[in-house]
């Protein structure tokens, strides 16, 4: 289960997608070469979205983000590239065998985004 | 009734193919063309070797050369072998694990090959698949990247 949350919470994915990369690059130096990942969750009906705090991978190009905490709603996951603003094959993949969740890249550009089956690769910041 | 004795007339000139199947292999055989299986293979135990030399830095690897059970010290990210970590060597380092497609392009000199995680070991993890370009008439791995 994820170690805990970044602190505030957002009322739309994207917003939240958007802190947990500005979270990321700002607390992690080494996800400039190496994959970090995490998840977004709302607690309760109603409430906020929430940023799961970033796992490392076990790789530098590969990483296994932990589950939400129990009795929250999975959203989506989140997670670095070291040198590329575009979704890998195995992004886009994954976007289209969950498409019930939001899957966001954090570019090392600083760009933030949102990748799906149906709507390509869209910028949210 | 003329135009279906014409279709009848050049269905016995190009008979459609019927490959011949061995009599000795199980229902669960497969039959694969031999120029995508080789080079298929060659960018699969590439991927594969690294994955194994990557674990095995991480004093991953049992004397028997598989991976071995976790110990109690500490988590993968602290540097220990945990569970997750053994998990994920054991699912990365299994050819079932992936799928692969093959291209080879229209001068026919160079195989684009991805290398895609497909197994359930995989849902939740992010990253592991691979891109390569190889060189059609020697074989020779020209670009490798793995995927993030």
């Amino acid at each position: 289960m994820v170690r805990g949350n970044t602190g505030p919470s957002y009322s739309d994915l994207d917003a939240a997608a958007v802190a947990a990369c500005d979270w990321l690059w700002a607390h992690q130096s080494e996800a400039k070469r190496w994959e970090y990942c995490g998840v977004l969750y709302r607690e309760e009906a109603g409430g906020g979205i929430r940023v799961g705090l970033p796992e490392r991978g076990d790789r530098a190009w590969r990483c296994f983000p932990r589950d939400p905490p129990e009795a929250t709603v999975f959203l989506g996951r989140y997670h670095n590239h070291r040198f590329t603003a575009e979704p890998s094959g195995d992004d886009k993949k994954r976007a289209q065998k969950e498409p019930s969740l939001g899957h966001y890249l954090c570019a090392p550009s600083g760009l933030v985004r949102r990748i799906s089956a149906k709507e390509g690769t869209v910028n949210v910041r | 009734m003329a135009l279906l004795a014409g279709c009848a007339m050049l269905s016995q000139l190009f008979p459609s193919e019927s490959p011949y199947r061995p009599d000795d292999i199980s229902d669960a055989a497969v039959r694969l063309p031999g120029a995508e299986s080789f080079i298929a293979g060659i960018a699969l135990k590439d991927l594969i070797d690294e994955e194994r030399a990557e674990t095995a830095k991480m004093g991953g690897l049992g004397p028997d050369g598989g991976v071995r059970d976790p110990d109690g010290g500490g988590s993968s990210e602290d540097g220990g072998w945990d569970h997750v970590a053994a998990f994920i060597a054991r699912c990365f380092q299994d050819p079932a694990t992936y799928e692969v497609w093959v291209d080879l392009d229209r001068a026919a000199r160079r195989w684009k090959v991805i290398v895609l995680p497909e197994a359930p070991c995989t849902v939740k993890i992010i990253g592991g698949g691979a891109e390569y370009e190889i060189d059609a008439d020697t074989y020779e791995i020209l670009h490798r990247e793995r995927m993030e």
